[in-house]
């Protein structure tokens, strides 16, 4: 071999050995934020790629990769994921499983993101989702939504009603004035159907709060709904199924399928129902006439809060990055772009302040419940809030069999929260 | 053969069975011995600590696993009883001597229910037992319903997993059908002519030719049959989800849930050991059959 020959030859393996060793980030590499989320079948691949191209545009060190699954199964996909190690950065997530995911460390608390943020960052982002777990922040929410009133307007002007009711008894007044069995015309949606026992969310707990009662005690750690005021919400609630008799059958197989459904053949005069309830009854029947209204009040005003949230994960291959995309996100230009693309009820102030927004006449119930006492997330506080969904569903589909009293019911569904929030 | 060659020959066959048995090792035997494992640990992904047999001892104390495997047993057996009953018959029906084509058509026809995935099977028995569905409507039509009153069958919980294993029953009758209808056809004619010759009544040919000749298919359908039931998740976790109060719950979904919501890995895990033991044995009667069989 020549000198040259050889000269050549040790050249080509050290560049080969820099190239194989060299760090995977280089100067001028961007960063990958992969978002794991069950959007894009909801919302559809073109809203999800203008929001891709705005971010990126934005932020051109960071490529945004959006990973999707469908809803169904999507909570044991990330459990599964994250077993594997192969977590995406930035995950969504339901209300019911933050604490569920931050317990076995899957997620990344904000709190250190979140406090070199501007005041007004925080002051847009509702109360209910500034709600901490162990005292931390963990996720930032893109949309949100409380329940509120809706009433089928025909079957309240043929039954001579004026409006929406303001209190329980008014609610149990037009509920036993309107139901007319023999045409198949029923108050109310009770939905007590155990899986997914997310029912709790419409029928149960802003029941409770607005009885005066409380879902948790944080301070305690303990179980708060087995109160007098508990009690007296799950009676008024049980007698409009097993004395009034206003409910519309099925009420233990019922589920949210089958409410919308049911509240969307137009012989359904009220249902407890999120903002996402509007979409979905433009799908199922776009010439129903209804309207929407804050909840009728108890003792006092309440509603439960619920919406998707995003989160920064342990397992984040660029931490920064991932928090840059969920800062953006629920940030004004992100989330009224979301918000105006997916019709989804905005999870910042100021964009539910934004004319596009006030136009929608039927999701104004919403803001004036949101600005309610006891707009709250129970969820947030729960240490596994599908089991614990679970475990007040059957005790109360033990209330309206009547197999036990309410007070036994919510006693006994105590009991068992207990056990879990003292792990 | 010299010893030389056989040794070879040994070598070879391993060779060739090699990735098929560590393909089975690594998707079967490898999970088998992490779900044993796990059953003695408690396990929620974030620590992982033993606890012995102490799993077991918990699931036997609890009411719910007790609960919850009767009523495994009944959907079970009901299912596989009723296929049995159903398939039976419409395979006599179907061996009568009728047209060809019109006894290919309804085979065709009957086979259906086999065909839809049991989620399909069960959505669309949602829908029929619905409170205002068609089964009620029927009823109603009837005369055996009032019209102002409904039955809420997958709601109640005296109905929900009768109306379960109802869609079950419905699926899985065609399997029986076909294979005892195989089985039927296989019986040779001149058999049945030296009993007319007899003078036996339909009575005692079915009793003492028919039955005798099925006994071998129907072992092996009902012991098949009853492994897939007892393990069967998609009716009731579509149908009901387990519910109302716990009325249709069966092991599969009872494992699942306590694994991916309760995140009790460890307490699921116990729960699958104790049905893996009761599948297994009806396994080991399966497998010994068919080795017999095959010697």
């Amino acid at each position: 071999m020549s000198r040259v020959a050889r000269f050549l030859t040790v050249l080509t393996l050290a560049v080969a050995v820099v190239v194989a060793f060299a760090p995977a980030s280089q100067a001028g590499q961007k960063a990958e934020v992969r978002w794991f989320q069950w959007k894009t079948t909801e919302v559809g691949e073109k809203l999800m790629n203008e929001l891709k191209a705005a971010f990126e545009k934005e932020h051109p060190d960071i490529t945004l990769t959006l990973v999707d699954n469908p809803f169904q199964g999507f909570h044991d996909k990330a459990l599964t994921l994250f077993q594997a190690q192969k977590l995406a950065d930035v995950l969504m997530v339901q209300v019911d499983w933050v604490a569920e995911f931050a317990d076995v460390g899957m997620l990344e608390p904000l709190d250190a993101w979140l406090a070199k943020e501007p005041k007004e960052f925080l002051d847009n982002i509702p109360e209910a989702f500034q709600q901490r777990w162990r005292g931390k922040q963990y996720y930032l929410p893109l949309h949100s939504g409380c329940v509120a009133l809706y009433w089928n307007t025909e079957i309240f002007k043929n039954a001579g009603i004026a409006g929406p009711p303001k209190t329980w008894d008014e609610y149990v007044q037009i509920a036993k004035k309107v139901t007319n069995p023999e045409k198949k015309i029923f108050a109310t949606t009770a939905t007590l159907q155990i899986e997914p026992p997310t029912n709790m969310t419409y029928d149960i707990y802003p029941l409770i709060l607005q009885a005066g009662g409380d879902i948790l005690d944080s301070k305690a750690n303990k179980a708060a709904f087995n109160s007098p005021a508990g009690v007296k919400a799950i009676e008024w609630y049980v007698d409009l199924i097993n004395k009034h008799k206003v409910a519309v059958p099925g009420v233990l197989s019922n589920g949210e399928k089958e409410k919308r459904a049911n509240f969307g053949t137009g012989n359904i005069a009220m249902m407890f129902e999120g903002p996402w309830g509007v979409a979905i009854q433009k799908g199922l029947n776009k010439d129903l006439k209804y309207d929407t209204a804050p909840l009728p009040k108890g003792m006092t005003s309440g509603t439960v809060v619920r919406g998707s949230l995003n989160t920064v994960t342990t397992q984040a291959q660029n931490k920064e990055a991932a928090w840059k995309f969920v800062r953006w996100i629920t940030g004004p230009v992100g989330n009224e772009m979301w918000a105006k693309g997916s019709g989804d009820f905005p999870a910042r102030k100021d964009v539910a302040e934004k004319p596009f927004f006030r136009e929608n006449k039927l999701l104004q119930a919403f803001v004036q419940q949101m600005q309610l006492p006891n707009a709250r997330s129970p969820f947030l506080g729960m240490p596994n809030a599908v089991q614990m969904n679970k475990i007040m569903t059957t005790e109360v589909q033990n209330v309206v069999q009547g197999k036990k009293n309410a007070k036994q019911g919510l006693d006994d569904a105590a009991a068992e929260w207990n056990k879990i929030l003292a792990k | 053969m010299t010893l030389r060659h056989r040794f070879r020959h040994e070598v070879q066959a391993y060779g060739f069975l090699g990735p098929a048995l560590l393909l089975l090792g690594l998707l079967m035997v490898y999970p088998l011995l992490q779900v044993l494992r796990m059953s003695l640990y408690e396990v929620n992904l974030r620590k992982e600590v033993w606890v012995g047999l102490g799993n077991y001892t918990a699931l036997l104390r609890t009411a719910l696993f007790w609960q919850v495997l009767w009523q495994t047993t009944l959907f079970t057996v009901g299912s596989v009883v009723m296929h049995l009953v159903i398939g039976m018959g419409l395979a006599l029906l179907l061996h009568t001597k009728i047209n060809v084509r019109i006894r290919n058509f309804l085979r065709g026809l009957l086979i259906i229910p086999w065909l839809f995935a049991p989620t399909v099977a069960g959505m669309i028995w949602v829908l029929m037992l619905a409170p205002f569905g068609v089964l009620n409507g029927l009823l109603t039509t009837l005369g055996l319903l009032d019209p102002n009153a409904t039955i809420n069958w997958l709601g109640s919980p005296q109905t929900s997993l009768l109306s379960v294993t109802a869609m079950n029953i419905w699926r899985a009758f065609p399997f029986f059908m076909v294979m005892l209808l195989a089985g039927l056809q296989a019986i040779p004619e001149d058999v049945y002519e030296a009993a007319d010759i007899d003078g036996t009544t339909a009575r005692q040919k079915f009793w003492y030719i028919t039955l005798p000749a099925l006994r071998g298919i129907i072992l092996t359908v009902v012991l098949l049959d009853s492994i897939w039931t007892f393990r069967a998740f998609d009716p009731v976790y579509v149908m009901t989800g387990g519910g109302p109060i716990n009325s249709s719950q069966v092991l599969a979904t009872v494992i699942y849930f306590d694994a991916f919501q309760k995140l009790q890995f460890g307490y699921a895990s116990a729960e699958a050991v104790i049905m893996f033991l009761i599948l297994f044995a009806f396994s080991v009667v399966y497998v010994r059959r068919a080795v017999r069989e095959i010697a």
